[in-house]
C-alpha cells in the first residue's frame, strides 16, 4: 500500500480546549514525512493520536478516523497498534535497566525471548552498536544524552514495527549527537515509514522526503519537501520556511 | 528585620526537637533503675508474670517483645496486599471515577481512631473467631464430640490451656494475636494504601509511556517499570505501617490483654496471646486500675523499660527504613 | 508456540468462535461461583461443603478447554493445564483435612473452611482470569482485563470487613441513643443509703471539643512553624527538625502517654492538691465537703500532650503546602522587592492555608480519638468540664467502660457503642470537612490567588 497511515478529518481536544481541528493526511510508505510548525499548533498532539498515546490523558477526545493499512485504529487494541506503529520522545527515555534490556524490553513484552543477533541488529540500525558492544550489560542511564536518544530508537526498532513516530527526537541533543541521530534516521529510509515532528526547519529539509506545515491545529500545506521549501503554494508556508515570525490569527483565515 | 523570619520559625521549629528529646531522656532515666532491680538478665528471660499475679514475679520482657513482633507481623502481612491492591487499582488499573471514590473511602476510614476497631473486635470475635477457630462453641460450654474428639482425649495434652489462652473467650480479655492482627490490618489500610498509590504515581509519567508506546500491556509496565521504580516509596509506606502497628496500644490492650504469658509454643503460634509492648508497660505502669493506679517501684522501672523498647524498636525500624530507601534511590537513579 | 498439523476434527469458524466462548464463559463462571463461595466460607462455616464440587467444576471445564484445543485446534493449552492442577491440588487438601483440626500445640479449634476459602480463591481466581481474557479476544489489553479479578478480591474482603464493623457500630450505637444520654452528666452522688451513679455522655462530649480546641490552639503555632524552618530556611539544624518530627510521628502514640504518665503521675505526685503546680498539671476539683483533691490530669496538661500528636501533622501539612508554592509567584514575590518576612506572611502562608488548615483538622481528629495520651492522666469526669479540670473525652469514656473505676462500668457499658458512634461522628466530620477542603475548595482558592 502506497499509504500506510491515512487521517480524515481528525479532531483532538483536551477538555475545552481543542488543539487539532481537522486533519486530512497520508503518510507514505517507507518515507520519511516531516510536520512542522511553531510551538502549539498541535504537531505533537497530532503525532500521539496516531499511535493513540492520546487515551492515557484523561480529558481528551478524539474525532475522526485513523486507518493504518486500511483498519481503524480506534477499534484496534491499543497494545497491537503500537506494536506496530513505535514512538520516539523528546527527552531520551531509556529505562534504568541494562543498555541489552532496554532493546530487548518490547520483544519481552510480547512474551518472546530475545535473541543476540537481534539486539545487535536493532542497535545497528540506530547506529549506536560500535560505541556500546562492549557494555551492554552497563545500565543505560551511564549513556550520553545522544547515545541515550538512539538506544529509544533501537528499542523501538526491536519490535519490528512498520511506522516509527519522532517527537523533536533531537530537542534535548547536541549538534554532534543531532547529526548521528539524522544518520540513523536516513539509515532507517525504504524499510520503515517515518513520521518526525520538528521545530527545526532545516532538520526537516536534511531528512524527510516529505513535509506537513501545520498552523493552529491545521494542515496549511504539505508536499514533497524538494517542492515545499522552493515553491511553496501557500504565503504562510513561505513566512514560516524563512523564519518570519507567522500569527495563528493569519492562520484561520486559510 | 531580616532575620525575624528565621528566628521566628527556628524557635518554634525546635519544639519538635525539644519535646522528642525529653522524652527520650525521661524514658532513659527512668529505664535506668530497672537495669539493677530487677536487673539485666531478668529482663532478657522468657517468662513474665506481673505484680498482680499469685506466685513469684519475674519481669521478662522477652514475651512481650516477641507479643510485638507478631502482631505487627500478621498486621502488615494482611495489610500488604489489600494496599498494594487498592493502590494499583487507585491508579493504574482504576475503573472509571471508581479510582476516585475509593480514594475518598479510604481517608474517610483513616479517620476511624484505634478504640473503636478495639470495641468492634466484639464482632470479629462472634462472626469470626469463634466460628473458625474455637470449633464455634462458646467458653465454658464444650462439647468434645462436636469436633470428633472424646472427653478422654480432649484437651490433648500439648495444647497450653493453663495460659488463659482461650480463642473464645467472650469478654475478649484473652484473645488472640491473630484478632489483634487483623483489626490493626484494618487500622492501617488508610494509611498505607494512599502511601502506595503515591508512590506508583510519582514514577515519571515519561517512563510509562515509553513503555507503553514500544507495545507493552499495561501489567507489563506495571510489573517491570512502575513497580520497581515505586520500591522506595513503597518501604516508606510499609515503615509507616509497621510503626503503627508495633506502637498501637488500643487494639491489643482489649483484644490480647496484659496478663502473664510467655512467647508462643510454637513461636509463631498466632492463636495464643501474647500481650506486645504496648500492652505489658501500661499494665505495669497502672493504666488498669480505674483511676486510682500508680505504680509501684520495681513494675515502674520495667513499665518505663518496656516502653523504652518500643522507643529502640521504633528507631530501628526508621533508620533501616531510610538507609535502604536511599540505597535504592541511588541504584534506580532516581 | 502452536504447530499446525492437519487438524483431527475440522469445523467451521463461525462453530470454533462459538464453543471458543462457550468454553471461555464456563471458566468465568465456574471461577466466580468459585470465588463467591471463598468469601462466604470465610463467614459461613457450612459453605465449606461446596468447596470440593465447585473445584470438581473448574477442574472438568479446564480438561474440556484441554480437549478442546488439543484435538480440534492442536494447541497445547499451558492454562487448563495450570488451573486443572491447582483445582485438583486444593481438592485433595481438603479431602484430607477433618472437619475440625486441632493439637500439633497449635492452640485452637481451626474449622477446615479456614483453609477451604484460599483453596478455592487458588482454584477459582486463575479460571476466572483466564475465562475474562478468552471472552475479551486474547489481546493483551484482554490480559490486562483478567487482572481484575486478582485485584478485586482482596479489596472486597477488606470492605467487607469495614462494613461489618460499621453496621454493628452504628446498629448497637443507635439503639441506646437518646436525647437523656446526651445532655446528661456521669455523676456519682452520695445519698446517705450510699453512691448513686447517673448515666450521661455529656461531660465527655463537652471533654472531647475541648481538647480538640486546647491542642488545636497549641499545636498550631510550633507546627506551622516547624513546617517553614524545614521547608524555607536550609541548613544543618533541618535535618535534625525534620528527624524529630519523624520520630515523633512514628513512635507511637503510647510513649507519649508514657511520657505524660511520668510528668503527671511521678513527678506531679510530690505535690498536694492546692499547690498550683498540682493544680496545673492535674487538675483539681472538690468533694462533697468541700475538700480540694487532685484529679488525674487536667484537660490542659491533656492538650499538651496531645500536641505532641499533632505537631508533627501540622509541620508536614505546612511543609508540603510550601512547597507546592509555584516558583513563578516565589519568584515574583523577591522581583518586587518583598523581604522574606514580608513574603512569608502575605504571599507563601496564604498558599499553604488549605494544608495547614487540613492538617489541623486531620490533627484535631486524630486528638480527639485518641486514647493512649489519655490512658494515664484521664477520668470519668463526673467533676465537670474546665482547662484545670479532670481530662476526659467521649474516647476515654469507651475505655473506662471496660478499665475504669468498677460503678463506672456498672452505668455506663451500655452506652459503649453509642459513645462510639458520637466519637465517629466527629472524628468522620472533621475528616470529611479536611478532605472536602483538600480536593474542592483548595483549586478554587489557588486560582483567586495567582489571578487577583
Amino acid at each position: 500500500m502506497p499509504e500506510v497511515i491515512e487521517t480524515e478529518k481528525l479532531q483532538v481536544a483536551y477538555g475545552e480546549r481543542e488543539v487539532v481541528l481537522g486533519i486530512d493526511m497520508k503518510i507514505t510508505t517507507g518515507k520519511v514525512t516531516a510536520i512542522v510548525g511553531p510551538s502549539g499548533c498541535g504537531k505533537t498532539t497530532f503525532l500521539r493520536a496516531l499511535n493513540r498515546l492520546t487515551d492515557l490523558t484523561e480529558k481528551c477526545r478524539v474525532h475522526g478516523s485513523v486507518k493504518l493499512d486500511g483498519e481503524d485504529v480506534f477499534t484496534m487494541d491499543p497494545v497491537l497498534l503500537r506494536r506496530r506503529v513505535g514512538m520516539v520522545f523528546q527527552d531520551p527515555n531509556p529505562f534504568p535497566m541494562s543498555v541489552k534490556d532496554n532493546v530487548l524490553y518490547g520483544v519481552k513484552a510480547q512474551g518472546m525471548r530475545g535473541s543476540r543477533e537481534l539486539l545487535e541488529a536493532s542497535l545497528r540500525k540506530a547506529v549506536l552498536w560500535d560505541e556500546v558492544s562492549d557494555r551492554l550489560n552497563a545500565s543505560a542511564l551511564t549513556l550520553s544524552g545522544g547515545q541515550q536518544q538512539r538506544l529509544c530508537i533501537a528499542r523501538c526498532l526491536a519490535v519490528a514495527p512498520e511506522v516509527i513516530l519522532m517527537d523533536e527526537p533531537a530537542g534535548s541533543l547536541d549538534p554532534g549527537a543531532t547529526s548521528q541521530l539524522e544518520a540513523s534516521i536516513l539509515a532507517m529510509k525504504g524499510t520503515y515509514t517515518v513520521v518526525i515532528v520538528t521545530h527545526d526547519v532545516q532538520e526537516a529539509r536534511r531528512v524527510s522526503d516529505y513535509t506537513a506545515f501545520m498552523l493552529g491545529g491545521r494542515v496549511v500545506e504539505m508536499g514533497p519537501t524538494a517542492e515545499l521549501f522552493e515553491t511553496p503554494a501557500n504565503e504562510l508556508t513561505s513566512d514560516y520556511l524563512a523564519g518570519r515570525l507567522v500569527t495563528i490569527a493569519a492562520a484561520t483565515a486559510v | 528585620m531580616r532575620a525575624w523570619p528565621f528566628v521566628a520559625s527556628l524557635s518554634l521549629g525546635l519544639v519538635p526537637v525539644v519535646l522528642f528529646a525529653a522524652m527520650a531522656g525521661m524514658l532513659v532515666v527512668n529505664s535506668l533503675p530497672a537495669l539493677d532491680n530487677p536487673g539485666l538478665d531478668q529482663l532478657t528471660r522468657n517468662e513474665f508474670a506481673s505484680q498482680f499475679s499469685t506466685g513469684a514475679r519475674i519481669y521478662g520482657i522477652v514475651p512481650a517483645v516477641v507479643g510485638t513482633l507478631l502482631v505487627a507481623f500478621v498486621a502488615v502481612a494482611i495489610a500488604l496486599p489489600v494496599s498494594l491492591a487498592m493502590a494499583i487499582m487507585a491508579t493504574e488499573f482504576t475503573l472509571g471515577p471508581l479510582g476516585k471514590l475509593l480514594r475518598t473511602l479510604l481517608g474517610v476510614l483513616g479517620g476511624i481512631p484505634s478504640i473503636v476497631y478495639a470495641l468492634l473486635a466484639v464482632v470479629l470475635v462472634e462472626q469470626f473467631m469463634i466460628p473458625k477457630f474455637a470449633g464455634d462453641m462458646t467458653f465454658p460450654t464444650f462439647d468434645a464430640a462436636k469436633i470428633g474428639a472424646s472427653p478422654q482425649t480432649w484437651p490433648p495434652g500439648d495444647v497450653p490451656f493453663n495460659a488463659g489462652a482461650y480463642p473464645w473467650d467472650p469478654t475478649g480479655l484473652n484473645n488472640s494475636t491473630l484478632l489483634g492482627g487483623i483489626l490493626i490490618a484494618l487500622l492501617i489500610i488508610p494509611f498505607m494504601a494512599p502511601l502506595m498509590a503515591d508512590a506508583i504515581s510519582n514514577v515519571p509519567r515519561s517512563l510509562r509511556e515509553a513503555s507503553l508506546a514500544v507495545g507493552a500491556n499495561r501489567w507489563f509496565t506495571l510489573r517491570k517499570v512502575t513497580l520497581p521504580l515505586a520500591v522506595p516509596g513503597m518501604l516508606g509506606a510499609l515503615s509507616l505501617g509497621l510503626l503503627k502497628a508495633m506502637g498501637d496500644a488500643m487494639i491489643v490492650i482489649f483484644v490480647v490483654g496484659w496478663q502473664a504469658n510467655s512467647a508462643p509454643n510454637p513461636f509463631f503460634d498466632v492463636l495464643e496471646r501474647t500481650a506486645p509492648l504496648t500492652a505489658t508497660s501500661a499494665g505495669l505502669l497502672g493504666g488498669f486500675q480505674g483511676n486510682s493506679g500508680t505504680c509501684q517501684a520495681v513494675a515502674c522501672h520495667v513499665g518505663y523499660f518496656s516502653a523504652f523498647m518500643l522507643l529502640l524498636v521504633a528507631l530501628v525500624v526508621v533508620l533501616a527504613t531510610t538507609v535502604l530507601q536511599a540505597r535504592l534511590r541511588r541504584r534506580i537513579a532516581l | 508456540m502452536s504447530s499446525t498439523r492437519a487438524t483431527a476434527l475440522s469445523l467451521p469458524a463461525v462453530r470454533r468462535l462459538s464453543i471458543d466462548r462457550l468454553l471461555a464463559g464456563a471458566y468465568v463462571t465456574t471461577g466466580l461461583v468459585a470465588v463467591t463461595a471463598a468469601l462466604v466460607a470465610l463467614l459461613e462455616n457450612d459453605a465449606e461443603m461446596l468447596a470440593v464440587p465447585l473445584l470438581a467444576a473448574v477442574t472438568l471445564v479446564a480438561l474440556a478447554n484441554l480437549a478442546y484445543r488439543w484435538f480440534v485446534l492442536r494447541k497445547w493449552d499451558a492454562g487448563a493445564i495450570v488451573v486443572a492442577s491447582l483445582a485438583v491440588a486444593g481438592a485433595l487438601i481438603l479431602l484430607a483435612l477433618p472437619e475440625y483440626l486441632y493439637g500439633y500445640e497449635i492452640n485452637g479449634i481451626i474449622h477446615r473452611s479456614i483453609f477451604a476459602a484460599p483453596v478455592l480463591l487458588v482454584g477459582g481466581l486463575p479460571a476466572t482470569s483466564v475465562g475474562v481474557q478468552r471472552l475479551s479476544g486474547g489481546t493483551p489489553s484482554a490480559q490486562d482485563l483478567s487482572r481484575y479479578p486478582v485485584l478485586l478480591v482482596p479489596i472486597f474482603i477488606a470492605f467487607g470487613a469495614y462494613t461489618l464493623l460499621l453496621v454493628r457500630l452504628v446498629s448497637d450505637g443507635v439503639g441506646e441513643l437518646s436525647w437523656d444520654v446526651l445532655t446528661h452528666k456521669y455523676t456519682e452522688t452520695l445519698e446517705p443509703t450510699g453512691f448513686v451513679y447517673s448515666a450521661g455522655l455529656r461531660t465527655h462530649i463537652l471533654g472531647t471539643f475541648m481538647l480538640i480546641g486546647l491542642t488545636s490552639a497549641i499545636s498550631i503555632g510550633p507546627g506551622v512553624g516547624a513546617g517553614i524552618f524545614v521547608s524555607e530556611f536550609r541548613n544543618p539544624f533541618t535535618h535534625v527538625v525534620t528527624f524529630s518530627t519523624t520520630m515523633l510521628r512514628a513512635i507511637s502514640v503510647f510513649i507519649i502517654g508514657v511520657a505524660a504518665f511520668s510528668l503527671v503521675v511521678d513527678f506531679a505526685q510530690d505535690y498536694p492538691a492546692g499547690d498550683p503546680i498540682s493544680d496545673f498539671i492535674r487538675g483539681s476539683y472538690e468533694d462533697e465537703n468541700g475538700f480540694q483533691h487532685a484529679a488525674n490530669g487536667s484537660f490542659l496538661t491533656a492538650s499538651i500532650f496531645l500536641s505532641f500528636l499533632v505537631i508533627p501533622v501540622i509541620a508536614r501539612a505546612t511543609e508540603e503546602g510550601l512547597r507546592s508554592v509555584p516558583r513563578k509567584i516565589r519568584e515574583g514575590s523577591i522581583a518586587l522587592g518583598a523581604t522574606e518576612g514580608h513574603g512569608l506572611l502575605r504571599i507563601l502562608l496564604p498558599w499553604a492555608m488549605p494544608n495547614i488548615i487540613t492538617g489541623l483538622l486531620l490533627g484535631a481528629a486524630e486528638a480527639a480519638g485518641s486514647v493512649a495520651i489519655l490512658l494515664f492522666i484521664a477520668g470519668t469526669g463526673q467533676h465537670g468540664i474546665g482547662p484545670l479540670h479532670e481530662a476526659t473525652s467521649l474516647s476515654f469514656a469507651i475505655f473506662e467502660t471496660k478499665y475504669g473505676p468498677k460503678p463506672f462500668q456498672d452505668t455506663m457499658t451500655q452506652y459503649q457503642f453509642t459513645a462510639a458512634l458520637l466519637l465517629l461522628i466527629i472524628t468522620l466530620g472533621l475528616t470529611a470537612v479536611a478532605l472536602l477542603i483538600k480536593g474542592r475548595f483548595t483549586a478554587r482558592y489557588r486560582a483567586t490567588l495567582a489571578g487577583g
